[in-house]
């Protein structure tokens, strides 16, 4: 759309300031033509209707041989400042309605697109000038009318996530890294969403953040190897901390163990009630002890503790025999019995529940064919054919058999 | 001038209760026949179809042909006020934007009177053509009714067969199938057991639950309903309302899609 269309449908808002630079950038005009065109417009206006424009002009010229810009408002200003300065010349700056009550639009704008055109200088069609929300009255004509450049702008991230798909996840990574270079604003990076949506999210996150400092770079160099490998073991590193938890409690303190994990190996002993018998010499005895009576208690985690410590120390076939002993055993103890012990503990033998050590000793093979004979029992074969045979009927209209009166 | 009598209240909170649920607003047309009601649900599934004959009420007064339309709801609400044995008048003035729903005592010792306002509804008018169906069944309403309570709870779709054997009901679904066959009664103390079935030739159609269900709302209106099918025609069921007139619920068969 042309900037004399715009005037003449209205599309320019002189209710607020309209800056000549932004017609200038917005309809890709010389100054000469978007000022010509202007001029004549405010003329034709203020001829045929009552509106009165207020004109700003950006003067420049020499002040006791000092440069001056300057922008004066109305034609009495500018005279007056050009007669004040030397070699003085002036452009018209703004436009608005006189006595327009909405705010004015920033004074003071960069241009982004230059009138003067160098040789072998593409233009970057995808970097829009931020407004920081202020309308200066100067509405998008529609897209229709955009510059074939901007029109290309859907399709290339289309082009560029087909790219990246073919090429090997470092080639992305580097690619992803240039395009997020090439755009400045955060405009233009959600611009560049759909193209980032095809490609794994670690490598958007890497590729995102590689600009930043160094150290982060490092880290999220790192980031994605365990990201990646996350879903896939999320089970063993669950069992690898019981197995830690549990060799702080019952065995003996490795030399790999951290100053935390030794700290919560204290807390666990206090709770417990002994501080120091670990340091003993013993101290493997006692704390067999110790598991025996955990395995007599109420709580719920130490059991699995200890079932965890056996996976560690014990070969499988081993663990199933040892299992099947101590749930006979477990089953032998019918009713609760509380004592003290040697060591001052009360402890309390509680009647076993012949299913709690089953849940506990499921494994992941005997589950998966228990979850899927539940699924064939919510479903019964023939239930479902049935359902899959019914033909598919839809909802008659009553006004398809009624006529309108 | 409009005014309409009736001995007992009860017999309007029916109707209302019966059409309420289809219906949130509805055009009552007005004139010295009687009144006629004639809507369709919101989703153009089904059509009610109300017919008040003016010999049925006590007394009954149309000056003009006056087309009231009305929020059913707040109708209901009002006819909640009276008591079952009250005798109910209706009264508009020519083109009034409100009706007066007043309400009497058996011997006249309360009067209440309630004043709702009147809407203006556009609503389409549908031409129902006479129709010869295949089968009329005649059943028990409270029959109807559990039938279709029953099958709701294996299906959104009824089918609705019916052979010279008699009539099948079938819902099929997650749950399982079920179905309900009922055949004709040969004789029967009350009349209002009979199931009597009427065929020219078999029908086999399927009907929205939902729809059947609402229908069935009309139950404390008659002893008896009445099913006229015929292929590709709508499902009429119909509530007569002793000596003032008939309720019918028109439903659009559902058809097999033949896209899918």
């Amino acid at each position: 759309m042309s900037l004399q269309q715009a005037l003449e449908d209205c599309l320019i808002d002189f209710d607020r300031r309209v800056l000549v630079t932004d017609l200038l950038e917005e309809y890709k005009l010389t100054y000469k033509e978007a000022h010509e065109k202007l001029e004549a417009y405010i003329k034709q206006q203020e001829n045929s209707s009552a509106v009165k424009y207020e004109k700003r002009f950006v003067v420049h010229g020499m002040l006791e041989n000092d440069e001056q810009y300057t922008i004066v408002q109305g034609d009495d200003k500018l005279k007056e400042w050009l007669s004040k300065l030397e070699n003085s010349q002036y452009h018209l700056y703004s436009v608005e309605v006189a006595g327009g009550s909405k705010s004015a639009a920033p004074i003071f704008k960069p241009m982004h697109n230059v009138e003067v055109k160098l040789a072998k200088l593409e233009q970057r069609s995808t970097v829009k000038p931020q407004t920081n929300g202020v309308s200066n009255g100067v509405h998008k004509p529609a897209e229709i009318s955009k510059p074939s450049s901007s029109k290309e702008e859907p399709s290339k991230p289309d082009n560029n996530a087909e790219e990246q798909k073919k090429t090997p996840p470092s080639e992305q990574k580097s690619k992803a890294k240039a395009t997020t270079a090439k755009k400045g604003s955060i405009g233009s990076f959600f611009a560049a969403a759909p193209a980032a949506k095809t490609q794994p999210a670690k490598e958007t996150k890497a590729a995102a953040t590689k600009p930043a400092a160094g150290s982060m770079d490092n880290f999220f160099k790192k980031q994605p190897k365990s990201s990646s490998s996350q879903s896939s073991s999320i089970k063993k590193e669950g069992s690898a901390e019981e197995k830690n938890t549990s060799i702080q409690l019952f065995a003996e303190e490795s030399e790999e163990s951290s100053d935390e994990e030794e700290k919560l190996d204290k807390l666990r002993r206090n709770v417990i009630g002994s501080g120091d018998e670990s340091d003993e010499p013993d101290a493997k005895q006692k704390a067999n002890s110790k598991r025996r009576r955990i395995v007599d208690s109420d709580d719920e985690e130490q059991p699995q503790k200890k079932s965890a410590e056996k996976e560690l120390q014990k070969p499988q076939k081993q663990q199933q025999e040892e299992n099947e002993e101590e749930e006979s055993m477990d089953v032998e103890e019918a009713t609760n019995e509380t004592f003290l012990d040697d060591d001052g503990f009360v402890i309390t033998v509680k009647a076993k529940k012949p299913k709690q050590p089953v849940k506990k000793k499921a494994s992941p093979t005997t589950a998966t064919a228990a979850l899927a004979t539940a699924t064939k029992k919510k479903s019964p074969p023939a239930a479902s054919k049935s359902a899959k045979e019914t033909p598919k009927v839809k909802q008659g209209s009553i006004t398809s058999f009624f006529t309108k009166k | 001038m409009f005014e309409a009598r009736l001995g007992q209240a009860t017999t309007l909170k029916k109707i209302l209760d019966a059409i309420k649920d289809l219906l949130n607003e509805g055009t009552f047309d007005c004139s010295d026949s009687g009144i006629q009601l004639q809507a369709m649900d919101n989703s153009h599934v089904s059509l009610v179809s109300l017919t008040l004959r003016s010999d049925g009420f006590d007394k009954f007064r149309c000056d003009r042909n006056l087309s009231m339309g009305m929020n059913l709801g707040s109708m209901a609400k009002i006819l909640k006020c009276a008591n079952n044995e009250d005798n109910v008048t209706m009264k508009a003035q020519d083109n009034a934007d409100t009706v007066t729903i007043m309400f009497e005592s058996a011997n006249q010792e309360k009067v209440s009177d309630y004043e709702m306002k009147l809407m203006n509804l556009d609503q389409e008018h549908l031409g129902i053509p006479e129709t010869e169906y295949s089968c009329v069944v005649r059943m028990p309403a409270i029959e109807f009714a559990r039938i279709c309570r029953d099958l709701a709870q294996f299906s959104e779709s009824v089918v609705i067969c019916c052979t010279k054997e008699g009539v099948k009901f079938s819902a099929s679904g997650d749950v399982g199938t079920a179905n309900i066959k009922l055949a004709q009664t040969g004789s029967v103390d009350k009349e209002e057991e009979a199931v009597i079935i009427d065929m020219q030739e078999p029908v086999t159609l399927t009907f929205a639950c939902r729809y059947l269900n609402a229908f069935t709302k009309a139950t404390p209106l008659s002893t008896q309903v009445q099913l006229s099918m015929c292929a590709d025609v709508p499902l009429v069921v119909e509530y007569a309302i002793k000596d003032l007139g008939h309720i019918r619920y028109y439903l659009a068969p559902k058809i097999e899609d033949n896209e899918t």
